[in-house]
């Protein structure tokens, strides 16, 4: 396993550099480019001179590899619009508000999702299975948008107060923060829970039908004795690897939610880097997004040994 | 003289003040109205601010009085503030946290705390709230919000102009910077205004490049005094020196300061800069200090970075905001929110469809009057503005008494080129022999939000209906503020805003003229088809700057509007009004639609927090 997770690393490495020089180069496909972009602070026909202040007078290979080895070292540089802040100082306060959303709606989606697909595999073309899938369909159907839209405007006319919107760091104020993330994270959370529930549900029912299950219930043992010590382990595999795919879907529902509940993430900072061509920024948050989708993957992937022995990383 | 135009122009607003008292604002209860003008309040310097706490305020002035005292100093001067003269009828309650979105569905992140360094209302918002300037927007109960020619001293105590190109300030002796590092609050002195000046210009922004078209020199002959030489006689300096897209002043300590220092500003304004948190909020509390004194009367101000509408309306409706600057199109759905009272303002914002003005057949003023007679300005009325506060736009935006209605009974015999006549328009490129066109790019972008596109959208529409066919070309900002913003595009039309205009003067020479640093109309500066090649036009628009008496002034820029109906270089579309709202607790909201709203309007706002 050792070596596995050392050949994995190490593949880490030239996977990331390869959305990188993608990402890199794709932005420089859009028309106008970063010293366009800060026509209102560059007088007029002091455009080279300031493209040479940002070394963007270079060819794209050795940008990038200024780039590339600035990054090695930890620097990201520092982005042309945010007034001399370095990329890395942003991400830092940035990235915990969008990992945190990340997680607890992961959270709160398996909490929905494992208990609803187990049941609903386990009482089949039941009420409650037609139930748990029309919540499954709805989870994929309605967009986060507008489930938090209606949230924000519903939310005062229920409960008198509106929803937090001044945010407050975790570990500064942790009641405060949550009062503001828990129920953006619960309408991402909702989003996931569709398609994990929909995948636990036929995990269970596909193992459910094996025969060593049958076995089991040929043995006298109880239901629940045989959904949770013998079903679910092997049914949960296919999902963990639903959920490591999941990575990007929650940072790409971040943007939106993030910019309704006023929540100071990546997401907003990523669109508007884009419209700017504020390619340090949108480099830094690719590196960091793609580090972390890989490196999810991999713990899924080892993951994947310690739930089924069967299986051989190696 | 100068002095004339100013006293002559005051006199004209004040008396036009109080007709519209009581009417203009609708929200504003009586009481409050008679709170405007405080100048001074003799108890609440010994408050800190305690949320509830009373002030017992005996320096309030009705407008009435107010106008006496200003019409009352006769002079060439203009003076700070004017004296405290009336008995309250309500007592101002020191406390509470302001609580608003930065600008509204337009907010965005600062890109930078040093107003010097970008020409963006995003940037200069903040610093109105924390910097001071030469000169602010006089602001009373019931003025008109988009009044920029009304203005008082800031940092000057007083100012003058002893001839056409000459305007000498007094600054106010005492004022102190905030008292935070580096500059610990100190006085600020002469040098930070010549210091503040020097980096403005070396900045070489639109706006520098404005001031500097205006101001040869900038000098202190003294410690007390500063003195500007004109490089012509110029009629809206002194709305200039106001302007907060201009000369803030701005310590030393921070102007020679590396970016780092640059980005937590120190000012003396009303309000300290406590924090900004992107993407959430700007914090500022209130400067005990401040040169005003007992204002502002707030606790502190918390500006949420909030832009989506349902956000907005929910914190509107739960009391948590306290006002917001909304969009008509949100109309509807906020009328009838309880305790939310509605300010309505003509559009300042001018903007229309431009060309290529070098390119046929858009060099023919025919083609161009075609498509403004193709324009159902009133079906964009219906849609965009549900209330009906807007107008049409002339070649300028609303500017008060400068701004020549063409739906009014002076416009003359052009008016009838802001209706929509299909058969007429027809007829117009009949004779200039253009007939159906294909393959335009309808040409805008999508960074002025959704309720431009919808007025975009309609007028693509009405011009489609000419029979000239075009495909949305959506084109991102920066692209977008860099090329087709100036015209340079071609079998294309182009449509957006283009200038956010305080003055008629500074509007018409930033927009069309081709010594300004934007020429949104494109071709070349001196082409014969554009404005840079219209003799006639030149000369009336610099006739219409350097004649400095009002009365004589708003005919020349109501010829300009006549003569521009003609040429159409820009098609204006619908203005569509300025609305904000602001909650019944909310007293003295005297609201000037002005980028140092945080100075102009804020600081002598307060919290009914007991209701």
């Amino acid at each position: 396993v050792r070596q596995y997770i050392f050949r994995r690393v190490l593949l880490i490495i030239p996977t990331i550099i390869g959305v990188t020089i993608l990402v890199s180069l794709s932005i420089r496909l859009l028309p106008g480019d970063a010293v366009d972009a800060l026509a209102d602070q560059v007088g007029a026909g002091n455009e080279d001179e300031v493209r040479a202040e940002l070394g963007l007078d270079k060819p794209w290979p050795e940008q990038y590899i200024n780039w590339l080895g600035d990054a090695i070292t930890g620097d990201l540089g520092t982005s042309f619009r945010s007034g001399g802040t370095t990329v890395l100082d942003e991400l830092k306060v940035r990235l915990p508000v969008t990992i945190q959303l990340g997680i607890m709606a992961l959270g709160i989606s398996l909490v929905i999702a494992l208990p609803i697909g187990i049941y609903s595999a386990i009482r089949q073309d039941q009420v409650g299975d037609y139930a748990a899938r029309s919540f499954a369909i709805a989870a994929l159907a309605v967009p986060s948008f507008w489930l938090a839209t209606l949230a924000v405007i519903y939310w005062p006319r229920i409960f008198g107060d509106s929803l937090p919107i001044t945010y407050h760091k975790l570990w500064e104020d942790p009641w405060a923060n949550l009062q503001q993330m828990w129920v953006p994270a619960m309408i991402l959370g909702f989003a996931v829970a569709g398609s994990i529930m929909r995948l636990t549900r036929a995990q269970m029912l596909e193992v459910m039908r094996q025969d060593y299950v049958r076995t089991a219930w040929s043995k006298g043992l109880r239901e629940r004795s045989i959904v949770t010590r013998h079903a679910l382990k092997n049914a949960l595999i296919p999902v963990v690897t639903l959920i490591g795919l999941q990575v990007p879907v929650l940072v790409g529902g971040s943007v939106v939610l993030e910019q309704i509940f006023v929540l100071p993430g990546l997401g907003q900072f990523f669109i508007v880097a884009l419209i700017n061509r504020d390619y340090p920024v949108i480099l830094g948050i690719n590196l960091i997004i793609a580090s972390i989708i890989v490196v999810t993957n991999l713990v899924v992937d080892v993951a994947y040994s310690m739930l089924d022995p069967r299986i051989r990383l190696a | 003289l100068p002095s004339e135009y100013w006293d002559s122009l005051r006199r004209r607003r004040f008396s036009r003040r109080t007709a519209l008292r009581g009417a203009a604002i609708t929200g504003v209860g009586a009481a409050s109205i008679a709170l405007v003008g405080c100048g001074d309040d003799d108890d609440d310097d010994d408050d800190d601010g305690g949320e509830t706490a009373t002030a017992t305020s005996t320096a309030t002035a009705a407008p009435a009085t107010e106008t006496a005292t200003e019409e009352g100093t006769g002079t060439a001067t203009g003076t700070a503030t004017a004296e405290p003269t009336a008995e309250p009828t309500e007592e101002v309650q020191l406390g509470g946290i302001y609580h608003a979105p930065l600008v509204g569905i337009s907010t965005g992140n600062p890109p930078t705390l040093y107003p010097f360094k970008v020409s963006t209302y995003l940037a200069a918002i903040p610093a109105g709230y924390h910097y001071s300037r030469l000169l602010r927007y006089t602001n009373i109960v019931g003025g008109d919000p988009l009044d920029y020619a009304t203005v008082e001293g800031d940092a000057a105590e007083s100012y003058e102009q002893p001839d056409e190109t000459t305007a000498v300030f007094s600054m106010r002796s005492g004022i102190k910077y905030h008292n935070v590092a580096p500059v610990n609050g100190r006085d600020l002195n002469a040098d930070d205004v010549l210091a503040s000046h020097e980096a403005f210009l070396a900045a070489q922004t639109e706006t520098a490049g404005q001031w500097a078209g205006v101001v040869q020199t900038l000098e202190a002959p003294d410690e007390g005094t500063i003195q500007v030489t004109l490089t012509k006689p110029y009629a809206p300096f002194l709305t200039l020196a106001a302007s907060p897209e201009h000369l803030w002043i701005i310590p030393t300590e921070i102007t020679g300061g590396d970016e780092a220092t640059q980005e937590k500003p120190v000012g003396s304004g009303p309000w300290i800069f406590k924090e900004f948190v992107p993407d959430n909020r700007i914090v500022w509390e209130k400067n005990p200090e401040y040169f005003e004194t007992g204002e502002p009367y707030m606790d502190s101000v918390e500006a949420s970075l909030v832009r989506d509408p349902a956000t907005i309306i929910a914190n509107l409706e739960s009391d948590t905001f306290d006002a917001s600057l909304l969009d008509p199109a949100l109309f509807t759905q906020v009328e009838n929110l309880e305790g939310l009272e509605l300010i309505f303002n003509l559009n300042q914002v001018i903007g229309g469809i431009f060309f290529n003005l070098d390119e046929a057949p858009w060099s023919d003023p025919r083609v161009r009057q075609a498509i403004s007679l193709s324009l159902d300005r009133d079906g964009m009325k219906a849609a965009l503005d549900p209330p009906g506060r807007g107008k049409k736009f002339s070649a300028i935006s609303h500017l008060g008494e400068f701004f020549l209605d063409p739906d009014g009974p002076d416009f003359g015999e052009n008016a009838y080129l802001y209706s929509q006549d299909l058969t007429e328009a027809q007829a117009l490129l009949e004779a200039a022999g253009v007939s159906e066109l294909s393959g335009l790019s309808w040409i805008y972008s999508p960074v002025y939000g959704p309720v431009y596109e919808q007025l975009f959208g309609i007028c693509q529409e009405n011009v489609r209906a000419l029979g000239f066919d075009t495909t949305t070309t959506q084109i991102q900002y920066p692209e977008y503020r860099t090329k087709q913003f100036y015209g340079q595009f071609n079998n294309a039309l182009a449509v957006g805003p283009l200038y956010v205009a305080i003055d008629p003067s500074i509007c018409l020479f930033t927009v069309y003229h081709p010594e300004s640093g934007r020429h949104n109309w494109g071709g070349a500066l001196d082409s014969a088809n554009g404005p840079g090649g219209d003799q006639e036009w030149l000369d009336m628009v610099a006739a219409s700057e350097s004649e400095l008496d009002i009365e004589a002034r708003v005919p020349l820029v109501h010829d300009i509007q006549r003569y521009m109906a003609d040429k159409m270089w820009m098609v204006p579309y619908y203005g569509s009004p300025g609305m904000l709202g602001y909650k019944s607790h909310v007293k003295n909201f005297n609201y000037k639609s002005s980028f140092s709203f945080g100075t102009d309007t804020l600081r002598k706002v307060w919290l009914d927090v007991e209701a």
